[in-house]
């Protein structure tokens, strides 16, 4: 009997290199997609108006806040174009709401799946950002077509949508490993973050303009450094041709490829423990 | 062992150790904790599996017996990378695929959704999943209820999907935890065949069951592991006599 040379033996559990783990997780695309899909799909599927509350929901929100903000309290002075001003600002703080907190208790959702089959882990956030962005886009159109209506636009800042869109995607990515990292081992994460967010809200000029409520500018640099008021004023420069700080800009590109580089890397320290 | 070395090794472990922390459940009042200065509930180390070696060859399969409690099924999730091993190595020649109890998938969505899905997180494309589907649903004998959520499922329906889904594609290294107990006749045969199918193909299969006639039918070679130690690796007949030795009574 002739001896072949059997494969080498890999030891388990340690680390894979970045390029093959990526190289893994770009192999397994269509998984992605098929479990964002189906969420997506679970979400309303005994619900009498299905798939349509994907836009009901924004809709609503959009109404309320307007009524609220814009009507009764009347937030909107020095403000030209309130109505797409506020609803810009809401929708996209609400994707980075819903994506990081989404992300938070991915893992532990996924609990069935991660312990029934080997796959790099980071697919369950990817995918969870993904569907975010997913369910996001019925709501993008309805702002574009606020946005319209209001006479803020079309501009051609239109065209630098999705960049915009990709440099918000990596923050929220970068957020997500995290959020789903630390909420896989500390449930409490998911108490913690409607307030952090409700926080944030207020910090982050969605709905009022800083411009006018802030004079000192020390602080309106701090507001600057505010990654969400980073996403809220790029959205507003896209959609409606809204003036954004350089330093906003700045500030928000950094924020994006530094929590996307940092969550990467801690979600992968604890890759072989998710679903133990 | 004989004939056994000129077969090469799929699975090595050296010296592997695993501990649990568990955390107690009793919450203590609060003057006693302010008290003893112990704020945090307490947690024990469990030391579940305690320097096992073994070699594991290709076309091997690999009973293991032991008693409740005894480590069996912490071993099985620590070969797979599940489990963080505290002390020790474990080589493979390639990931295994573990089949578990209670390893459900989605239970809202249907049988053949969740075949997809796990198809596809195994790392197939969706053009073999779509080839294949049709040969798991029918290996599963599912295809009554194959579009039904999974919740609907008894617990029997769900170990064979799951079987069916991890061996779609032959497994190199195949590692089953009491997971064919819930099956059927029908099932058994069926699982049987695959397991041949990964010893023929130079893979190995690992075995855990309470089940011992299972175990002497399907397995060439047996470990018992008695409170995470190994205490006996040989020939399956004369490790499982050895157990049932000593589990009898009359000690």
């Amino acid at each position: 009997m002739s001896q072949e040379v059997s494969a080498p033996l890999v030891r388990l559990g340690v680390r894979q290199p970045v390029g093959e783990y990526l190289r893994e997780i770009w192999a397994r695309r269509e998984f992605a997609d098929a479990l964002a899909r189906n969420d997506l799909r679970a979400r309303h599927m005994n619900s009498f108006f299905g798939q349509l509350w994907h836009l009901i929901n924004p809709a609503l929100n959009i109404l309320i806040y307007f009524l609220i903000f814009g009507v009764l309290l009347d937030a909107r002075r020095n403000i030209d174009n309130y109505v797409s001003f506020l609803v810009v600002g809401v929708m996209f703080f609400r994707l980075c709401q819903n994506s990081v907190t989404t992300c938070a208790n991915s893992i532990t959702s996924n609990t069935g799946l991660i312990r029934s089959i080997q796959f790099p882990r980071a697919l369950v956030p990817l995918s969870t950002i993904y569907e975010s962005l997913l369910a996001f886009l019925p709501g993008l159109g309805l702002v574009m077509v606020v946005v319209v209506l209001d006479g803020a636009g079309p501009v051609w800042n239109w065209l630098a949508l999705p960049l915009v869109m990709v440099v918000i995607t990596m923050l929220n990515l970068g957020f997500g490993f995290t959020a789903a990292r630390i909420g896989s081992t500390i449930p409490d994460l998911n108490q913690v973050l409607p307030h952090a967010f409700r926080i944030l809200l207020y910090l982050s000029g969605v709905l009022f303009s800083v411009q006018n409520v802030v004079s000192n500018t020390t602080v309106q640099t701090l507001f600057a450094l505010n990654p969400f008021y980073g996403v809220v004023a790029a959205a507003r420069w896209s959609l409606m041709a809204e003036p954004m700080g350089r330093k906003a800009a700045l500030a928000l590109v950094v924020w994006a490829i530094g929590a996307l580089i940092v969550g990467f890397h801690t979600f992968r320290r604890q890759e072989h423990r998710y679903g133990a | 062992m004989g004939p056994d070395d000129t077969r090469q090794p799929v699975m090595i472990l050296e010296d592997v150790n695993v501990v649990y922390r568990v955390f107690e459940d009793r919450q203590l009042p609060l003057r006693e904790r302010v008290a003893t200065g112990r704020l945090r509930r307490t947690h024990r180390e469990v030391h579940a599996v305690r320097g096992v070696d073994l070699t594991l060859y290709e076309g091997d399969a690999l009973g293991i017996v032991g008693a409740n409690g005894s480590g069996k099924s912490t071993l099985m999730a620590a070969m797979t990378g599940l489990l963080p091993i505290e002390r020790g190595s474990i080589l493979v020649r390639s990931r295994p695929t573990l089949l578990g109890v209670g390893a459900a998938l989605r239970q809202g969505l249907s049988g053949r959704r969740n075949i997809a899905l796990g198809c596809l997180a195994a790392g197939m494309s969706s053009k073999e999943v779509n080839q294949r589907m049709d040969d798991i649903i029918e290996f599963s004998g599912l295809e009554e209820f194959i579009d039904m959520p999974m919740k609907a499922y008894s617990s029997g329906m769900r170990a064979r999907l799951t079987f069916s889904i991890a061996t779609a594609r032959t497994p190199d290294i195949l590692l089953i935890d009491e997971a064919l107990a819930v099956g059927d006749e029908r099932f058994r045969r069926r699982s049987n065949e695959r397991v041949a199918e990964v010893r023929a193909a130079a893979g190995a299969v690992v075995l855990v069951s309470h089940n011992l006639n299972e175990i002497r039918n399907s397995c060439n070679r047996a470990i018992w592991l008695d409170g995470g130690i190994l205490r006996a690796d040989g020939d399956v007949d004369d490790v499982v006599d050895q157990y049932v030795k000593d589990q009898s009574p009359t000690r």
